[in-house]
């Protein structure tokens, strides 16, 4: 649990006739972590491998595939692979690609030319088309399709061609939609309409032509045309396409998507060579793999092999980087999203999750305290949990530190700010209830304001102990620098030795009782309860001068003149005063909702029942801005409390995460 | 029981206020420079939004020990 998994170096060495067998074990084991060859001189004698024989093909499947699922809007599912050839994959996605292809073509054609008909730049398009008629041509007689096609111009001239003997076709380009202006005799009309038709032939209208006409012998015509028609028909033209689409998509949703995941299994299997060293006819490759996986590796990769292929495993010497695969138990596992966030543990050093998985939540807790506030979150990251599965583990450890809140809050006696019962009924409660109870749960009524208020049931007031809040936060500090510096200690030593250990970590936990007491005695920081229960542990004031002599050498020694200035300084000092926090955030939450409360109040008594109205809005929009930065706020510091106060005491990090070769659901 | 207020106790509110006023101001300041690089970062790479944030609230330390101070300070009131 305080450490990663046990990894064990892997080396793979065998012919490469076995090569495909291996790698097929080995992506369906899961568990091998393959470390690239990289070449470092070209004298070296391995190659970086090839890729297995089929892959590019594969590869261009895939990305037609991919092309496929993105423009048919098809949404990713856990869809299982099936058992279909790759064969006829290859050639139903090859034919789906082109007839998609074409519907897509269509779509934009249609999608422009909407474009074109409703921001009324009809004319613009029609005037890039230049007319020049061939002397002998008599375009007066003639009949015209005039509008807008989806084709080769070429290929539709040729079509033209052959239909009308008798013809002259202008073309031009606006805005990436072609233009054309057919003109030919009344004769071969029908013929040539249908050609046009073939090639997705949008006209325009009539009256804008002749308009058109007018603006190329005389002035620019200005007459409003009415385009209604066809956009109407544009529209539907459009419809029509689309639910060709969503037709295509119905039909091929499954096949794409199944097939999607079968090819990119292959084509992993298929570029892993390239991660390994190869000669002509051999093949090696290193990697990691957990130590309670490698007998399960070595008989599966010997039975596909009839041992032809070797393997050996060796335990990681000290200076290797060892992959991090973590270890923990399914409560814990969400905070490794924290580790992610700033950087993973290396092999050889304690794996912080688990006191993340611990603090974390208290901290959080601490600050927000609400149990309204926390209901409110809980509910929230229920909610988000369900909508955005991909967060789930974030949001795991929010929902953690949500009830952490709501525990926090019942200590406090807070909800949604308020503190206290009304008046009548506080006074009612107070009467009814048993003595101990009363005392218990510090229920007595208290003066504020010259009237008497009646608190719910708490362990303990924020707002009434200030300087008990603050002794309370400091004392979580010191708590926790220490568990920091002790694991930092137990690090050092395993892989340095006692006296490093000491010099580095040793020398500041015996500084640290002197911090403690001057935090007691001549700052006053800590006071009350905690102020007893430190100073009945702490020894005499000669002993703590000591300590922190042989405390401050020690750690001049280890860590030399950065040592020194932290001394002087008293880094641990200010870091266990950056655990006020704690205090400060929640007492600003807790003022603000308060102030909130207030202001609803005043609203009530000064308007009466209409202001039930306001008061509610100001309930809502107050309580609602304070819980959005009451999530935000008490995260970033209990994170930053870890980052760097506490690990900032031990935490080397920098390590890299374990990638098992095999499928990984994404 | 409202304090009685004395021109001691209001120099003594003025030194709390400065205490958490000019500690905000320090961290306003240095986390202006941090938060304009954090952001540029982020433009780059937008995976650092979880660093650029945590790096960014890391001068919050100042105003919290204003905080103390002041509290320290309000205590000599009672």
């Amino acid at each position: 649990m305080l450490r990663p998994k046990q990894m064990l170096k892997l080396t793979i060495f065998g012919p490469k006739s076995y090569m495909k067998q291996v790698i097929e074990e080995l992506y369906d084991m899961n568990a091998v972590h393959i470390e690239d060859y990289t070449k470092k001189s070209d004298d070296d004698v391995f190659d970086i491998g090839n890729p297995l024989s089929d892959n590019e093909k594969h590869s261009d499947t895939l990305v037609k595939i991919r092309s496929l699922i993105s423009n048919l809007d098809i949404e990713r599912k856990n869809i299982l692979p099936r058992e279909t050839s790759f064969e006829t994959i290859e050639e139903n996605v090859t034919k789906l690609h082109s007839k998609v292809s074409e519907v897509m073509a269509k779509k934009e054609y249609f999608t422009r030319i909407k474009e074109i008909y409703t921001k009324k730049e009809i004319k613009k398009a029609l005037s890039s088309l230049r007319l020049r008629f061939d002397d002998e041509f008599d375009y007066t007689s003639a009949v015209y399709f005039i509008g807008f096609v989806n084709a080769e111009i070429a290929k539709l001239k040729e079509d033209v061609e052959k239909a009308s003997k008798k013809n002259m076709t202008f073309d031009s380009h606006y805005n990436g939609v072609k233009a054309i202006a057919v003109f030919t005799d009344h004769k071969s009309k029908d013929d040539v309409e249908k050609v046009l038709e073939d090639y997705d032939f949008s006209p325009i209208d009539n009256p804008v032509v002749k308009e058109h006409f007018r603006d190329l012998t005389s002035a620019p015509g200005q007459r409003f045309v009415k385009l209604d028609h066809e956009v109407k028909a544009v529209s539907d033209k459009l419809k029509r396409v689309n639910d060709e689409l969503s037709e295509l998509k119905g039909e091929n949703m499954i096949f794409l998507l199944s097939s999607e995941k079968k090819l990119t299994m292959e084509v992993e299997k298929g570029e892993a060579p390239l991660k390994f060293a190869t000669t002509k006819n051999t093949f090696l490759l290193r990697g990691w793999v957990p130590r309670n996986k490698s007998k399960m590796l070595k008989k599966k990769v010997e039975d596909v092999s009839n041992s032809k292929v070797k393997m050996k495993f060796e335990v990681p010497g000290k200076h290797e980087e060892v992959p991090i695969e973590f270890d923990h138990p399914k409560m814990v596992e969400p905070f490794e999203a924290f580790m992610e966030l700033y950087t993973l543990p290396s092999y050889k050093e304690i794996d912080p999750t688990f006191f993340m998985f611990l603090t974390f939540p208290i901290f959080f807790g601490f600050m927000l305290g609400d149990v309204g506030y926390g209901l409110v979150t809980l509910g929230l990251f229920l909610f988000l949990k369900m909508k955005m599965p991909g967060m789930k583990n974030f949001l795991n450890a929010f929902i953690i530190a949500s009830i952490s809140t709501i525990i926090f809050g019942m200590v406090f006696g807070e909800y949604f700010g308020f503190e206290f019962f009304p008046p009548a009924y506080g006074e009612h409660l107070v009467d009814s209830l048993p003595e101990h109870l009363i005392n218990a749960l510090h229920m007595h009524p208290m003066e504020s304001h010259g009237a008497l208020v009646y608190p719910f049931p708490h362990l303990f007031s924020r707002s009434h102990q200030i300087s008990d809040l603050l002794s309370i936060s400091v004392l979580f500090g010191i708590v926790h620098i220490l568990i920091g510096l002790v694991v930092g200690f137990i690090n050092i030593f395993e892989n340095h030795g006692i006296v490093h250990a000491l010099e580095e970590k040793g020398g500041w936990i015996m500084i640290m009782p002197l911090i403690v007491w001057l935090l007691l005695e001549p700052l006053g920081v800590i006071t009350g309860h905690v102020y007893d229960m430190l100073a009945s542990i702490l020894p005499p004031l000669p002993v703590l001068g000591i300590m922190f002599a042989v405390g401050a050498i020690l750690t001049i020694i280890g860590e030399g003149v950065v040592g020194v200035i932290e001394v002087m300084f008293l880094a641990l000092m200010s870091n266990i005063l950056s655990y006020a926090r704690l205090m400060a955030v929640g007492l600003a939450s807790l003022s603000l909702a308060a102030v909130v409360n207030d202001l609803s109040g005043q609203m009530i008594q000064s308007m009466g029942i209409i202001g039930i109205i306001p008061a509610a809005i100001i309930m809502i929009l107050g309580h609602g801005i304070n819980i959005a930065l009451g999530i935000l706020s008490p995260f970033l510091h209990s994170l930053r409390l870890h980052y760097v106060e506490f690990f900032g005491k031990f935490y080397g990090g920098g390590g890299k995460k374990y990638k098992s070769f095999g499928y990984s659901p994404k | 029981m409202a304090t009685e207020i004395t021109v001691g106790v209001g120099l003594i509110a003025i030194g709390a206020s400065l205490a958490v006023g000019l500690t905000a101001v320090g961290t306003g300041m240095a986390e202006q420079a941090i938060g304009a690089a954090a952001v540029g970062a982020m433009a780059e790479k937008e995976e650092l939004f979880g660093k650029g944030l945590i790096m960014t609230v890391i001068p919050e330390s100042l105003v919290i020990f204003g905080l103390v101070v002041a509290i320290l300070i309000l205590n000599l009131v009672g």
